[in-house]
């Protein structure tokens, strides 16, 4: 063979040396984020409602807090001496009429339910960009080129999870933070941070918890089924059958089922943490508190076989 | 003689019932070696013990001074050791300069090197103008050498190959077989080769180990297997055919006639001379003498007919001896 026949290049060896990372699932992360943000149209038509949402909460929580602020300034319901009777019992029916849509309009309300909205959005986009996560890899075979590297099961699972996590957060944590900072800027003299400081570690706690119970259930659906189409049908599946089923026995046997339903678990979870009122037909805090964290524990152990096996395969 | 940069020691492994690997007792030196074995030999269960991807049932094994059962050594052997596995194996959504780069940057190069390192190792291996078309638009070949590239990105001092040749067309192995055996030789990598193709084991590699059933069946140099104690000459002569053949079985040869003036003998390496002898002794002249190397495929099957003979369990013992020295196993 001439050499013409063959190109060959050079090889330069490396001089340097090689890092020890102590978060090495750092670089899987990283490029899988870059990789997934390449989807543009999914990342539009996922985040487009989310961010619509976002904006009229914010709207929402201003106006509410605008028109607190005229009524304490005014005080239109207030009791003049000089008032007669009549005046009187009009004020405390307007007020009767005025308070539960005021109650409506506190911000923690508005966060729990805008909590409810976001989860969707959430949950789809970590079902859109979490689903392949595992499945792919195996599809592909990428696992035997992670695996040959110096990482171990729980940075390649971290690495993953990170990944997911990011899209979840993105849909969950940062438009809630955007209201709340809405919130604190609207309210006069910072009222919002200073008597309601703790609704930002509260809504904090709430999203990371949503995260990491979305991303298990992604993430347990992506390491058994063998494509990623089968993992997306799975993981609603999963939540629909689930929630209904945990209706029904709620309903007809014991309203302690209510928290079989992982929807209905997080809701009561997300009650609990912001000291709301519980609702009907749902979970008590307790047991939602319990559902989730065993099917967390279930989840990620399921997890920790299928990357065993995936890594002897490998 | 240098450490040997692989050390098996009764290295077994099972599925279930099945033996995958039986006892491997081997000291590999550095430099380019062929592992040889028919499909379902054991050659993949191997390599995945030198990884540390699988637990093996018995024995140990040291690849680079690292064992790859304790989980630190694991890391940093892996550091050492470029893998190129035999199937399909790219990261979807990338394009070739990508792969290369997250997979140096999961191996510890830096950003800033990851990414040099990737275009030096992308033109090594001709890829230099595909780089940044997706994978999915990659030939078979392209993919072949793409999974060499991703293999050298951190410039180890191992490369274990598995079927490096497979499913390339006759230009693309071409190819590839000279940059594994300009790793092996120009850049002093020490390479394990897996193959059933015993050309390109040849063609790349100095030592060759022969494993089937799980087992060791033979090893040591090509020249030194191939060289045998049997072997073919073929000669050529002027003289009567007759008294030539009587000669020859006379001395103690087979010859066979391969023609009206030539014939082929079977001999040991050192009886060239009295080949001329015993032409002499019957007025007949050696006009051309051509020593008949044996090839590996003869020495493989060769080993693989031993092999099947019920007598044959004998590991090779100087790799046993060499192996004690190295692990410090007890005698």
């Amino acid at each position: 063979m001439t050499k013409a026949e063959a190109h060959l290049e050079v090889y330069r060896r490396f001089e340097g040396s090689l890092r020890e990372y102590p978060l090495r699932f750092w670089p899987i992360w990283t490029t899988g984020l870059r990789t997934a943000l390449k989807q543009r149209k999914a990342l539009a038509l996922l985040y487009a409602p989310a961010l619509i949402a976002t904006v009229i909460f914010s709207f929402i929580v201003y106006l509410a807090l605008m028109a607190q602020q005229a009524i304490q300034q005014q005080n239109p319901f207030g009791n003049d001496p000089n008032a007669d009777l009549s005046e009187v019992m009009v004020k405390q029916a307007a007020l009767q009429m005025v308070q539960p849509g005021l109650k409506m309009l506190e911000v923690v309300r508005q966060i729990v339910g805008f909590n409810q909205l976001m989860g969707l959005f959430s949950f789809l986009a970590v079902v859109w960009f979490g689903s392949g996560l595992f499945c792919d890899d195996r599809k592909a075979g990428a696992h035997q080129l992670y695996f040959a590297r110096p990482i171990t099961r729980l940075d390649y699972f971290s690495g993953k999870f990170l990944i997911a996590a990011f899209f979840s957060l993105l849909a969950m944590l940062v438009p809630v933070l955007v209201i709340c900072i809405v919130a604190s800027v609207t309210s006069e003299d910072w009222v919002f941070v200073k008597e309601q400081w703790d609704v930002f570690p509260r809504a904090i706690a709430f999203s990371c918890l949503w995260t990491v119970v979305i991303v298990s259930l992604v993430l347990l659906c992506s390491s058994v089924a063998p494509r990623r189409v089968f993992a997306m049908i799975g993981a609603v599946g999963f939540l629909m059958i689930g929630e209904s089923f945990a209706a029904v026995l709620g309903q007809v046997v014991n309203p302690r089922f209510f928290a079989l339903g992982l929807m209905n678990s997080l809701h009561a979870v997300c009650l609990d943490l912001f000291n709301q009122p519980a609702e009907h037909s749902q979970a008590a805090a307790g047991d939602a508190w319990l559902a989730i964290g065993v099917f967390v524990a279930l989840a990620l152990g399921v997890i920790a076989l299928r990357l065993k096996r995936l890594e002897v395969v490998a | 003689m240098s450490e040997p940069i692989i050390v098996l020691d009764g290295l077994e492994k099972s599925y279930g019932s099945t033996r995958a690997l039986e006892g491997l007792t081997l000291a590999l030196a550095p430099g380019p070696t062929g592992l040889l074995g028919p499909n379902g030999a054991g050659k993949s269960t191997l390599i995945r013990l030198l990884l540390g991807q699988l637990e093996p049932g018995a024995g140990r094994a040291r690849i680079a001074g690292f064992d790859p059962t304790k989980r630190t050594e694991r890391l940093a052997l892996r550091r050492r050791v470029g893998y190129m596995p035999e199937s399909d194996c790219l990261i979807p959504h990338m394009n070739g300069i990508e792969l290369v780069t997250a997979l140096g940057r999961i191996t510890g190069l830096s950003a800033r090197d990851a990414i040099t390192r990737a275009h030096e190792v992308l033109d090594y291996v001709g890829l230099e103008e595909a780089r940044y078309r997706g994978l999915d638009e990659y030939s078979t070949g392209m993919k072949q050498r793409l999974k060499l590239a991703q293999a050298l990105v951190h410039d180890p001092e191992l490369l274990l190959l598995d079927e490096p040749t497979n499913g390339l067309d006759p230009k693309g192995r071409r190819h590839m077989l000279e940059l594994i055996h300009d790793l092996g030789h120009a850049q002093k990598k020490s390479l394990l080769v897996c193959s059933h193709l015993l050309p390109d084991v040849e063609r790349t590699c100095d030592t060759v180990v022969v494993i089937h059933k799980g087992r060791i069946r033979s090893s040591g140099r090509i020249d030194d297997l191939t060289r045998g104690q049997d072997s073919w000459m073929q000669v050529e002569f002027e003289g009567d055919p007759e008294l030539f053949q009587q000669a020859l079985r006379a001395g103690g040869l087979q010859p066979d006639v391969d023609g009206p003036q030539r014939l082929r003998v079977r001999v040991s390496a050192a009886d060239g001379d009295g080949v001329f002898a015993l032409a002499a002794s019957c007025g007949a002249v050696v006009t051309r003498l051509v020593h008949e190397r044996s090839t590996l495929e003869d020495v493989f099957i060769e080993t693989l007919a031993v092999a099947e003979s019920p007598s044959a369990t004998a590991q090779p013992e100087v790799a046993q001896e060499t192996a004690d020295s190295v692990l410090g196993a007890e005698p």
